[in-house]
Parts: structure tokens; C-alpha cells; sequence
């Protein structure tokens, strides 16, 4: 981590009014901790690092046409009362030393975008993420209201995007990501609060990149919270591909469901790790946590690992997480048909990770899925 | 030239010795039965037809019009017209069942030197199909016999059969779970597959079956040898009597 923290001295030292004064201070801490060790055990922190450290803030950072109900706001042109709602914002219930780059991005980015979302939405919600740090984004779904987020990327090169949501009293997002590109370094951070009974879809596709890791943050804060996580990966030879999903269930009678299968090509990396936090008090809790990966050659590289931690007795909690071969039984029955071994294989991974293709841009994503699979 | 012809067949799964000399040979036009205890080798012999990797050929040979079938891949030999309807098929989610179909018909055509269907024509003449099994045409958007009923999986089975037009259809167990509706129209798919071309392999614990599909001969697979032949009468005897007599 030494060469990391050199890194640093080329990080501004200007610590902007919406971020806490000690940033610096914890930036430097968290670095050096057992949880960023433990987090990044299989992405390396300091390349991470050192490759945002050597990246420009967005230029081309354009949110473009905004639905009708939506409100923009630059964290630097925001009054003295709502500098303090961003700070809190960022604050809340942050684990900071589980995500350090948090505060480099921060740093880098030096402003940010508060993003209001006053009602339901007819079209939905589009970023489009650009190269470089992007400037973090709080997205405010206003209660009761029904919103769909498409979160895309074409970027080449060094990316970075930190993304906060809170979703109010009764409302519903659905949010379909897809990052297709295996050309990029790329760290984000997604962090999703839930207010009472409001419901939070997540459709997430990636593949591989030469640095790929996806950190996702879901908080079941308000009673009758709930979330639905589904995703596909796919790693090609000489990519990597890490995400962690952390829940935490803290209000009651919260659910929660991640659903995610992976395909690992070649001699590549891909890993899952699902976090399941129920804390004291979140009685009624209904968790399930299921992750499947695919390794199709001898050097594809796979580490799952499902973690528990359970506060409280009245939970419903059930986790699975497998690694295997394509299944043989399978393969005979296609061959038997008449479908030639490379055919029957493929039919087999496409249809795997069609088992977690949904949301939105389901149609465009199964085209671009294949393309990867074929690649 | 026989169509299928097995000769002193002796087979192994795991190291254990299944199949220990069994003969076989059916002729195209004909249609067999084979029945036989729990445990005696039927689906081995199935499964060995159609190439299932684990069963090893340890004596004997299989030629299918004449060509030696063992050195030949699953794939193969359906080009060539060999069709197992599995006793358990298998379940294929995010596969929807038109999309194997297409791949089965698409693959059977271009080894026959024959172009694709399109794909409208080809949707049309399975949902013909599917609805002369009384299949509901939903099904062919699920997944591969995915969540489909015991009976749906045997009507699914058939509707390959069909599709595919084999040379020797083998049905391993393809009557057991069906309802009394569901066996008739089961049976009458291969009353209609069947013609002076072609072969029926049916193996069965019943002999309801027979009263609609008739054999030529009915055979009794017993320890992994053929210990009885005779025709459909046969089958009457072993549902009255058991297989004690011809085991014993
Ligand atoms: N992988 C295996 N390893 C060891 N023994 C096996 C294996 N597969 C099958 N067998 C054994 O081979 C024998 C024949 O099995 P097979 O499935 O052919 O029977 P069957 O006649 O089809 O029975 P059923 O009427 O119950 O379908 C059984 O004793 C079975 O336990
Ligand atoms: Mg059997």
C-alpha cells in the first residue's frame, strides 16, 4: 500500500465545503486499515488508487434532457442548509473504511450533482457516464413516487462514479445498469437507502475490464423496506470483474433478494462477494442471497463468498452460492437432439445468465451479453 | 441390413457390470417392447443407444444400418436417426423450449445438407404439434421442461420425436405418470410417427400402452440379458403373472 499512499501527494488539498473537513485525515487512515485489506483482497486497492489519482474530473459531464420532475442542483452552487443535507447524505451510515477511494473520488471530483426527483417519472431517468471521476451524484426520489433509472457507460480508460440514492416513504425505483465496456479501469460505489415500504429493483450487467470493481450499498432503513438485486457477469480472458453487495436490514419486516450468476472465460477473474447485515431490531427480516458462477476453462478464476451476520431472532435468512462446469446431464440431453457440443455449450451459458437478464433493457442487454459470451 | 442390430452387449456404469450379453435386432417398420424388473438394465440400454458418456462398451457391438454405432458422438448419432425420449428429462432453465427446438431442427438440417426453416414457418409447425399433444402453446416460451408436469415433460419428449422424424425412436418410460387422456394421445403421436421406415422401441412397465401402440415383439430385459421374447401376448402374461416365472 506504500507506493498508494505516495499516490496521495498528488491529490488536491482543497477539501471542498460539501465533504467533512477531516477527509484528508481519514482518506489516509482508511488506506492503511484491516478493512480496506479484508475488501480488497482480490482487487488491488493501490492500482485502484493509482489509477484514479492519475485521472482528471469528467469534463464532459452532461445530464441532458431531464425527465419533467426532476430538479439539478451543483453541490457547489447549494445553500448553507443543504450543504449540510449533502454532507449528512454522504455521511450516513457510510463505512468508510470499507470504501477509502470513497474520499479520493470526492477530492478529485471537487463538485458534485444533487439530482431531485419530485414525482413519478414517464421517462426514465438516463446517466450516461462519461470517462474520468465523475462528480458524485445524490439521486432523491420523492415519496410515492414510481422512477426508472438506466445507468450506462461507453467510457474508455480510468472511470469512477459514486452514486448515492434515497428512495422516500413508499416509492419504487427500478434501475438498470449495464457497463459493457472491457477497455476501462472502473471503481464505483452505489449506495441505496430505503424509506417505509419503499421498493428498489436492481437489474445490473457487467462484463470484465482490465479493472472492474462495483461496490453496492443497500440500507432497508424504513419498515417494509424492500430490495431485489438481480445481475449477470461475464469475464473474458485477461479481464476481472469484482462486486460486493452489502444489505443491511435495519427497519422491520424488510426483504431483500440478490440473484446473481457469473460466467468466468479464459484466464480471468471474477468474484462475488454478498454481505447480509441484520441488525438488531429488524425483526421480521426475509433475506435470500443466491449466487451461481459458471467456470468455463481450467484458469477462469471464481471466489464467492456469501457473509452473514444476524442480529436478531425473527429472520428469515437463506444464502447459496455455487461454482461448477457446465452440468453434463444437460449437455448429453442437447447433444441427443442433435446439437453439436459447442452449440449445446453455448445454449447452456446463455441460458444461465438469461435466468438473471430482466428490467428494463433486457431486449438490447441478452444481444450484447451474447456478443461478450461468443467473444 | 437390420436397422438396429446389438449383439452379446455387455456394458459397465461405475465399474459395475449392467448389461451382460444382451441381443437385440429390430428391423425398420417393426415395432418392440421391452419390459423387465426395476434395476435390470432397460435404461442402460437406452442410454448406451444414445451414447450417454459413463457407459462403457466392455464387449459386443451395435450397428445401426450397418454402421458401427460406438465410436460416434450423442450428436451424431441422432443425425444419423437415433432418438432416446428420456425416463427423466432434464430441465434447462433460461432456455426457452422453441429455442431447442429451433437448435435440435436447425443442427438435424444442416447435417443433412438441408438449410434452416425460417423461423416463422418453424414456430408455426411446432405449435402444430404442441397442440396435437394438447400441449398449451405457452410452453414453448418456458424454459426447457422447466417446472413442466411429468406428463408435460413425456408430451414434450414426443413432440421431439415428431419433430425430428428419427429412424429408431427409443421411449424410455414415456407412458409412466401419464393420465388415462394423456397416454391416448401420447400413443396416437407415435401411431402417427410410425410408418414401414422407421422403429419403435418402447420400454414399459405397463401393457396398457401396448392396447393402443401394438408391438411386433415384446421382449423381457431380466439380470441385462433378453430372457424372453414373443409378441403382445407376452405382455399380457407378465402383467397377470410377474417376472418370477422367467426369472426363476
Ligand atoms: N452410475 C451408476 N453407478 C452404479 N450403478 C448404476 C449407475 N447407474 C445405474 N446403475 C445401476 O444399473 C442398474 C440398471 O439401471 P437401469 O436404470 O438401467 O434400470 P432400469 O431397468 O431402467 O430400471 P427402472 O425400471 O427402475 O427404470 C441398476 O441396478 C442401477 O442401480
Ligand atoms: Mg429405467
Amino acid at each position: 500500500m506504500g507506493d498508494g499512499v505516495t499516490a496521495l501527494d498528488r491529490l488536491s488539498s482543497d477539501v471542498p465545503d460539501w465533504l467533512d473537513r477531516d477527509a484528508w485525515a481519514r482518506i489516509k487512515l482508511n488506506l492503511e486499515g484491516p478493512g480496506a485489506r479484508e475488501h480488497w483482497k482480490h482487487s488491488s486497492l493501490a492500482k485502484t488508487l493509482e489509477a484514479l489519482v492519475g485521472t482528471e474530473r469528467s469534463v464532459d459531464e452532461d445530464l441532458g434532457e431531464l425527465p419533467n420532475g426532476v430538479e439539478t442542483l451543483r453541490f457547489s452552487e447549494a445553500d448553507s442548509a443543504t450543504l449540510e443535507v449533502i454532507r449528512q447524505r454522504l455521511a450516513h451510515r457510510m463505512d468508510w473504511s470499507r470504501y477509502p477511494l470513497a474520499d479520493v473520488v470526492n477530492l478529485i471530483a471537487q463538485d458534485g450533482w444533487m439530482i431531485r426527483v419530485r414525482r413519478s417519472l414517464d421517462t426514465p431517468l438516463i446517466i450516461d457516464a462519461p470517462s474520468g471521476i465523475n462528480s458524485p451524484v445524490i439521486i432523491e426520489i420523492a415519496p410515492g413516487a414510481q422512477v426508472e433509472l438506466h445507468e450506462v457507460s461507453h467510457a474508455t480508460g480510468v472511470q469512477a462514479r459514486l452514486i448515492n440514492i434515497v428512495i422516500g416513504r413508499d416509492a419504487k425505483l427500478v434501475h438498470a445498469r449495464h457497463d459493457f465496456v472491457s477497455d476501462c479501469e472502473h471503481w464505483q460505489l452505489l449506495r441505496v437507502t430505503l424509506d417505509d415500504n419503499a421498493s428498489y429493483q436492481l437489474h445490473s450487467h457487467v462484463v470484465g475490464a482490465r479493472l472492474r470493481r462495483i461496490d453496492c450499498q443497500i440500507l432497508l432503513e424504513g419498515n417494509g423496506a424492500t430490495a431485489e438485486l438481480t445481475g449477470t457477469g461475464i469475464t473474458n480472458d485477461g479481464t476481472h470483474l469484482d462486486q460486493r453487495h452489502v444489505v443491511e436490514h435495519i427497519g422491520r419486516a424488510t426483504t431483500s433478494r440478490n440473484k446473481l450468476h457469473n460466467i468466468a472465460k479464459g484466464k480471468s477473474r471474477c468474484t462475488f462477494n454478498g454481505r447480509i447485515h441484520i441488525h438488531a431490531g429488524a425483526s421480521g427480516t426475509d433475506a435470500d442471497l443466491q449466487n451461481k458462477n459458471l467456470a468455463l476453462h481450467e484458469s477462469s478464476e471464481i471466489n464467492t463468498k456469501p457473509e452473514l451476520e444476524i442480529y436478531d431472532d425473527d429472520v428469515k435468512c437463506a444464502h447459496g452460492a455455487t461454482v461448477g462446469q457446465l452440468d453434463e446431464h444437460a449437455l448429453f440431453y442437447l447433444g441427443s437432439r442433435g446439437i453439436e457440443p459447442s452449440l449445446a455449450k453455448r445454449l447452456l451459458c446463455i441460458g444461465f445468465i438469461t435466468e438473471c437478464i430482466d428490467g428494463p433493457l433486457a431486449d438490447e442487454l441478452r444481444g450484447e451479453l451474447l456478443r461478450h459470451l461468443d467473444s | 441390413m437390420s436397422l438396429l442390430q446389438v449383439d452379446d452387449l455387455h456394458v459397465t456404469v461405475d465399474g459395475k457390470l449392467i448389461l451382460k450379453g444382451l441381443t437385440l435386432t429390430i428391423e425398420a417398420g417393426e415395432v418392440h417392447a421391452i419390459m423387465g424388473p426395476n434395476g435390470s438394465g432397460k435404461s442402460t440400454l437406452a442410454n448406451v443407444l444414445a451414447g450417454r458418456p459413463g457407459f462403457e462398451i466392455t464387449s459386443g457391438t451395435v450397428n445401426f444400418e450397418g454402421v458401427d454405432l460406438t465410436p460416434l458422438e450423442p450428436h451424431q448419432r441422432a443425425h444419423a436417426g437415433m432418438f432416446l425420449a428420456f425416463q427423466y428429462p432434464i430441465e434447462i432453465p433460461g432456455v426457452s423450449n422453441m429455442e431447442f427446438l429451433k437448435a435440435a431442427n436447425d443442427s438435424q438440417r444442416a447435417a443433412a445438407g438441408l438449410e434452416a426453416r425460417s423461423a416463422v414457418e418453424f414456430m408455426k409447425s411446432v405449435r402444430t404439434l404442441a397442440e396435437s399433444l394438447d400441449l398449451n402453446p405457452d410452453f414453448l416460451k418456458r424454459g426447457v421442461n422447466e417446472g413442466f408436469s411429468g406428463g408435460e415433460r413425456k408430451r414434450n419428449e414426443i413432440l421431439q420425436m415428431l419433430m425430428l422424424e428419427p429412424k429408431l425412436a427409443v421411449l424410455d418410460e414415456t407412458d409412466s405418470g401419464l393420465d388415462i387422456d394423456a397416454l391416448q394421445t401420447v400413443a396416437n403421436g407415435i401411431n402417427r410417427y410410425h410408418n414401414s421406415g422407421n422403429a419403435v422401441l418402447l420400454i414399459t412397465h405397463y401393457q396398457r400402452l401396448l392396447n393402443y401402440v401394438v408391438p411386433d415383439q415384446v421382449h423381457v430385459l431380466a439380470d441385462g440379458r433378453i430372457l424372453e421374447s414373443g409378441d403382445r401376448r407376452l405382455a399380457e402374461k407378465l402383467e397377470a403373472e410377474g417376472y418370477a416365472w422367467v426369472t426363476a
